[in-house]
């Protein structure tokens, strides 16, 4: 009869774990996928960025060291990484920065913005911008809620175990959050 | 006073959930139910109109009898032909849905390079939820209208007018993808597609020999044999009860697709754009201009806006002053009335001001 009992609690018991387990795959599995999509969006502006470059050289003669700060963040984007981390965030970061600095510049330029290839290039990049945005506001709800399981209570006992631990959250310091928002409304008239 | 949806989200989307499977496993059984009447009548007239020539007066025991055993019959020996019948249109409908509301309508698919801005909107959109891409279609038509189709993630289809392309701009358009997105997100797309495919085929069915009946009679009625005209009032009876039996279902079927679900997509649009005040003027612009004449009133039924049926009663849509009242009074919007006639203005020069994005290269300028 006690083992009865004891039987019954056991099994009660793995289900519980079982359950949680499964949440907790479940919930890293979302955040995964949802940094792939913020993944897809970077690389599409990594791709983009030596076309950008090409086109404004010819127009801003002057301003080389703008654009080789652009190249150069770009590099230092190619060497972090493909994983999330903080090293990654930050040269996508710097990336971003550089980026702002040459549109901030080419306003200067009527002729750059006139041209057909610029304007192209820019449509494409705010439509980037705004997917990054929209991808990392996914990504790090994804991330709260993944951490959030990871720390209550019943799971945090087993979660070390299994090796759930909290993450990153993808994070642009404020300037360039502020920049990237903005990206979009670059006037091109 | 607005009527605000008065169950969470979760609560919604698992209801919808359940009507859905509930029309589904219904299907087959009302659909027994449709054949073993039609058979009844069928054979009790048949066999009646054999038997019955010494007497005069419609003796019911022995039509019924006779009408019984008939139905009876046909349906035991015939059955699997029915189920293979009812298992062919799941079939069909479960793998063409998204053909066949699109034929309905004349919508083409739409793809990145040709319409990039709606593409983009409805894929920010999609990215911002984690949620993968539907298809998306356009109407060729000059009406302000969307509304979205599908029963799973493989099906689902948000539908556009070209019209609404035109003259929304672009945050308006956002709020009109967003509204049709949620849609989906709440899975009233799915019990839509269930109630109009599945369940909605048998109400069809009943018009189609509603159609039928009238015609036989009126040839009965050109021949003027009095006992024929006596036989052909019953059969005409009876197919009005069939008739009204599916008519009874298509009306609850109307009354099964919750109503509050628009205020919940008008919400859950808002949440995905953060713009009650564009959501506010796409509904406005769009009340303005909505009718797609060649539209069936079953897609009508899923737009984004169609007018009140029948004071309101059988409406599949709450009527708009409502709705944007409960948009305005849960986020603090003002209604501002749109300036002057501007649903046919170009969007590039009126609203310009407000939307620094809509520029002129815009693929539609």
């Amino acid at each position: 009869m006690d083992f009865t009992i004891l039987l019954v609690v056991v099994v009660v018991a793995a289900l519980f774990i079982i359950l949680l387990y499964n949440k907790l795959v479940a919930l890293r599995q979302t955040r995964k996928n949802a940094f792939s999509d913020i993944d897809v969006q970077l690389r599409q502006r990594f791709d983009l960025i030596p076309q950008l470059v090409e086109t404004v050289k010819g127009y801003m003669k002057h301003e080389q060291e703008i654009l080789e700060n652009v190249t150069a963040a770009r590099a230092g984007v190619d060497q972090a990484g493909d994983g999330l981390d903080s090293g990654r965030v930050k040269a996508e970061s710097a990336l971003s920065g550089a980026m702002m600095n040459l549109f901030a510049v080419a306003e200067n330029y009527p002729d750059l913005k006139a041209d057909a290839n610029y304007r192209q290039l820019m449509a494409e990049l705010s439509d980037i911008e705004n997917k990054i945005a929209a991808a990392r506001r996914f990504f790090n709800n994804a991330t709260s809620e993944y951490n959030t399981a990871v720390q209550q209570f019943p799971a945090n006992l087993i979660a070390g175990q299994f090796g759930f631990k909290t993450e990153e959250f993808f994070e642009v310091d404020e300037a360039t959050n502020k920049a990237m928002q903005n990206a979009p409304d670059i006037k091109l008239t | 006073m607005p009527i605000a949806p008065t169950i969470g989200l979760k609560t919604h989307i698992w209801n919808n959930n359940a009507k859905s499977l509930a029309l589904l496993f219904s299907f087959p059984v009302i659909f027994f139910g449709m054949v073993w009447l039609a058979l009844f009548c069928a054979g009790g007239l048949f066999f009646y109109g054999m038997s019955s020539g010494q007497s005069g007066n419609f003796d019911w025991a022995m039509f019924s009898h006779a009408g019984a055993a008939f139905a009876n019959m046909v349906t035991l020996e015939y059955w699997p032909l029915i189920l293979g019948a009812v298992f062919a249109w799941f079939t069909i409908a479960y793998i063409w849905n998204g053909r066949i509301v699109g034929k309905f309508c004349g919508a083409h698919f739409a793809n990145r390079s040709q319409d990039p801005a709606l593409y983009n909107l409805l894929e920010t959109l999609c990215i911002s939820r984690g949620l993968p891409m539907p298809y998306l279609q356009i109407i060729e038509n000059d009406a302000l209208n969307a509304f979205a189709s599908g029963i799973d993630d493989r099906t689902y289809t948000i539908t556009v007018t070209r019209g609404l392309m035109n003259t929304l701009p672009e945050d308006e358009l956002e709020a009109v993808l967003a509204h049709e997105l949620t849609h989906i997100i709440n899975r009233d797309v799915r019990l839509m597609m269930v109630a109009t495919l599945f369940t909605g085929i048998i109400g069809l069915l009943a018009q189609m020999a509603w159609r039928h009946i009238r015609y036989m009679r009126f040839f009965g009625r050109s021949r003027g044999g009095g006992k024929n005209a006596a036989a052909g009032l019953v059969m005409y009876l009876v197919v009005l009860i069939i008739l009204s039996i599916g008519y009874l279902l298509t009306m609850s079927l109307r009354f099964m697709i919750s109503r509050s679900r628009e205020y919940m997509a008008d919400a859950g649009a808002i949440e995905l754009t953060k713009n009650p005040e564009a959501m506010i003027r796409a509904l406005q612009r769009i009340s303005q201009n909505h009718e797609i004449k060649t539209l069936p009133s079953d897609v009508q039924a899923m737009c984004i806006h169609s007018s009140n049926a029948f004071m309101g009663l059988f409406s599949t849509h709450p009527p708009l002053p409502i709705r944007l009242a409960a948009i305005s009074e849960t986020t603090g919007t003002p209604i501002v009335p749109l300036p002057g006639t501007s649903s046919t203005t170009d969007p590039g020069t009126d609203n310009a001001s407000a939307h620094p994005d809509m520029t002129p290269d815009n693929p539609w300028d």
